[in-house]
């Protein structure tokens, strides 16, 4: 079978979109995966999967997305997802204070569930919404400080910082797990110990095929 | 506000403004103003009937007063009826008028509603009739005398209903037929009017019980709150292609069953998903009172009583259809994963191929089958078809709960042979979305007579499935 240009890639990346209900999740990933924002989107149900493939040091990077419902009663079911994730976007609405409160909530989630070197970047969604804005940038950036995570603010509705978001923390993934990749040509010693290693690396980086890291795939 | 479709204040900052990409509006009439525009062409004024004619129906009432001609007239209406069809009475009218006018919207929700579907436009009443005449195929005049002879007994025999019920329900007797499947009105006919009034009331004096309480901002623990939060933010999102569903009353009333249903039902709550299932009961007891196509539907001048009967009904409805399948939404949600668990053996056994296929592309069928069941396919069909899926639900009863494994089987197999060749990425992108948009009624009724057979076939054998 002759491959499609869209299964060549380097490096397959699963990530997660949790957060709160409302916060836009499924836009974010619809304005990244097909540059579409729906004003009037359904909720979204379990879980549902988008892709997209992007450049990070001329290497084809394949982001396997999996986007999941924001209710509580829905956790049992979307936890599962977190498993072989190596990044999750953690997103709240800028306007609304208690989707910010939830973070810590969420964050435990991950700690329970998802692999303990996950990349997390926290998503401060709805930039867009100026006037009605009650969570302060500056306060997010603080608790990401404390918390050791990645942030950025967006609007998918304006497509502003979605594509940097998407970018970023597949960079910052990419570095981890070319860093480990090198290290373990350095030799045995040098691999396991790193506190930073990520254990999605079993693929070697050239190989120009399927390397799944995902359950998924 | 809900006419923003919950995102506060973006409607305003559309005006002259250009955004990245595509931005999706799924109503129709993509500016407000031109929206409104549309609605006062096609909506001719409303004189409020002072009779009810559903009350009417309910009763019994109308069923035998009914000519015979005006319920057949609905699958190929004479052009009387067809012009006559723009203009409500102002005054009394007789029962039969009252039903016309109520088939004919009703067939007008069953023909509307295709926002996501496309299929079947519906401007004017050449094509109104077009619809329902192709529509109506299972609604020959003999198929609806053998309903109005069940539903003329002083007691209605259920079991002989169902099965009548099982392959389509006329537009205009649907919202009655929907009442005694589900065993809200008794089938004995003497007593349906008490127990109505008395269920529409009781189902008022459970609004300020609970609802208006919380809605009020007082008494309410973190819990309540928390609930009434996640309903605001599903109602704006629910049936985003249908706009009746953004009138503030009618989002306003769905706010009020949800969240007063997942009050009343502690084991599981709200769940998102549940909004959808209301969809149904909502255009089905709401076209007693609407005429025309959904798209035109409005609430101006239906007195607020009215638009709290059908409230009441839509609630009393959601609570029986829930009943049976209250393990779907409680904890872990068990109920679906056992659904999709029977699924998954029943495909493994009847198309042992595909089965095969999406086992080696890694395809867990949770992945995709899990919102099939939580909102029991509706958000898989176009909307009209939704409704005539509830037809055979409701007439199912008790045994949906077992049917929909077989039902989600067929609907699967629908698309057999194009599945085994995708991979993966491609299966899950193609399953969250199947391609329905075209379907009509006999696409749905192939995948629910294929259900029927292989329940019977397997009957003596689900213990393999448990």
């Amino acid at each position: 079978m002759v491959p499609k240009p869209d299964d060549d890639y380097d490096y397959l990346f699963k990530v997660v979109l949790i957060g709160d209900s409302g916060v836009g999740k499924s836009n974010l990933l619809s304005r990244f995966t097909r540059n579409e924002f729906s004003l009037e989107s359904k909720s979204t149900i379990g879980v549902e999967f988008a892709t997209r493939s992007i450049q990070v040091d001329g290497k084809t990077i394949k982001a396997q997305i999996w986007d999941t419902a924001g209710q509580e009663r829905y956790r049992a079911i979307t936890s599962a997802y977190y498993r072989g994730a190596v990044g999750a976007l953690l997103v709240y609405d800028i306007t609304k204070q208690t989707t910010f409160e939830n973070v810590e909530r969420w964050l435990k989630e991950l700690r329970d569930h998802a692999d303990a070197n996950i990349v997390i970047m926290l998503v401060g969604n709805k930039s867009d919404l100026r006037h009605l804005r009650s969570v302060q940038t500056e306060d997010s950036k603080a608790f990401c400080e404390r918390e050791g995570l990645s942030f950025i603010e967006t609007s998918a509705l304006e497509a502003t910082n979605v594509e940097q978001a998407f970018q970023r923390i597949l960079t910052e993934i990419y570095h981890i797990v070319s860093k480990k990749a090198l290290a373990s040509e350095d030799g045995p010693s040098a691999a396991p110990s790193s506190g930073t290693a990520i254990k999605v690396t079993e693929a070697a980086p050239d190989a120009k095929k399927k390397q799944s890291c995902c359950s998924g795939a | 506000m809900s006419s923003d479709g919950g995102f506060p204040g973006v409607r305003g900052l559309f005006k002259g403004r250009g955004f990245p990409g595509t931005v999706k509006f799924s109503r129709k009439g993509a500016s407000p103003s031109e929206g409104e525009e549309q609605q006062q062409q096609q909506q001719p004024p409303r004189h409020v009937d002072p009779r009810d004619p559903v009350a009417a129906g309910i009763a019994g009432l109308s069923v035998e007063s009914r000519p015979m001609e005006s319920i057949s007239s609905t699958s190929a209406p004479p052009p009387s009826a067809a012009s006559s069809r723009g203009a409500r009475p102002s005054s009394g009218s007789s029962a039969g008028d009252a039903s016309r006018r109520t088939s004919s919207a009703d067939e007008g929700g069953g023909g509307a509603g295709g926002g996501g579907g496309g299929a079947q436009q519906q401007g004017g009443a050449e094509q109104q009739d077009g619809v329902e005449v192709t529509q109506l195929r299972s609604m020959s005049s003999t198929r609806v005398a053998k309903f109005m002879r069940l539903l003329d007994e002083q007691v209605v025999d259920l079991e002989a209903l169902r099965e009548l019920s099982w392959s389509g329900i006329p537009p205009s007797l649907r919202p009655m037929c929907w009442r005694l499947l589900l065993g809200y009105l008794p089938p004995n006919r003497e007593r349906r009017m008490q127990i109505l009034t008395r269920k529409r009331r009781e189902y008022r004096d459970l609004v300020p019980d609970y609802y208006e309480q919380a809605a009020s901002g007082l008494d309410q623990s973190g819990e309540e709150l928390g609930a009434l939060r996640q309903v605001a933010v599903d109602v704006p999102r629910t049936a985003p292609g249908v706009a009746f569903f953004h009138d503030p009353q009618v989002q306003k009333s769905l706010e009020r069953i949800l969240y007063i249903w997942g009050l009343r039902h502690p084991a599981s709550g709200y769940v998102q998903g549940i909004n959808d299932l209301v969809t149904p009961f909502m255009c089905t007891f709401m076209g007693e009172h609407m005429q025309g196509p959904l798209e035109g539907w409005s609430l101006d001048g239906l007195p607020e009583s009215q638009l709290l009967d059908v409230e009441a009904d839509c609630y009393w409805c959601l609570c029986k259809l829930l009943d049976g399948i209250q393990d779907h939404y409680t904890y872990a949600q068990p109920g679906i994963q056992r659904c999709v668990f029977h699924t998954q053996e029943l495909i493994r056994r009847v198309e042992e191929p595909l089965a095969a296929h999406l086992e080696a592309e890694g395809l867990q069928f949770i992945q995709f089958a899990f919102r099939w069941v939580n909102c029991l396919l509706l958000r898989e069909v176009p909307f009209p078809l939704a409704i005539r899926l509830w037809d055979t639900y409701l007439s199912e009863g008790s045994q949906l709960k077992d049917f929909l494994g077989y039902t989600l089987a067929a609907f699967l197999l629908s698309w057999s042979s194009q599945l085994q060749q995708l991979e993966f990425q491609e299966l899950i992108m193609f399953l969250q979305k199947p391609p329905t948009a075209d379907w009509c009624e006999k696409d749905i009724e192939l995948v629910l007579s294929r259900a029927y057979m292989w329940r019977a076939s397997f009957k003596g054998a689900s213990s393999h499935f448990s």
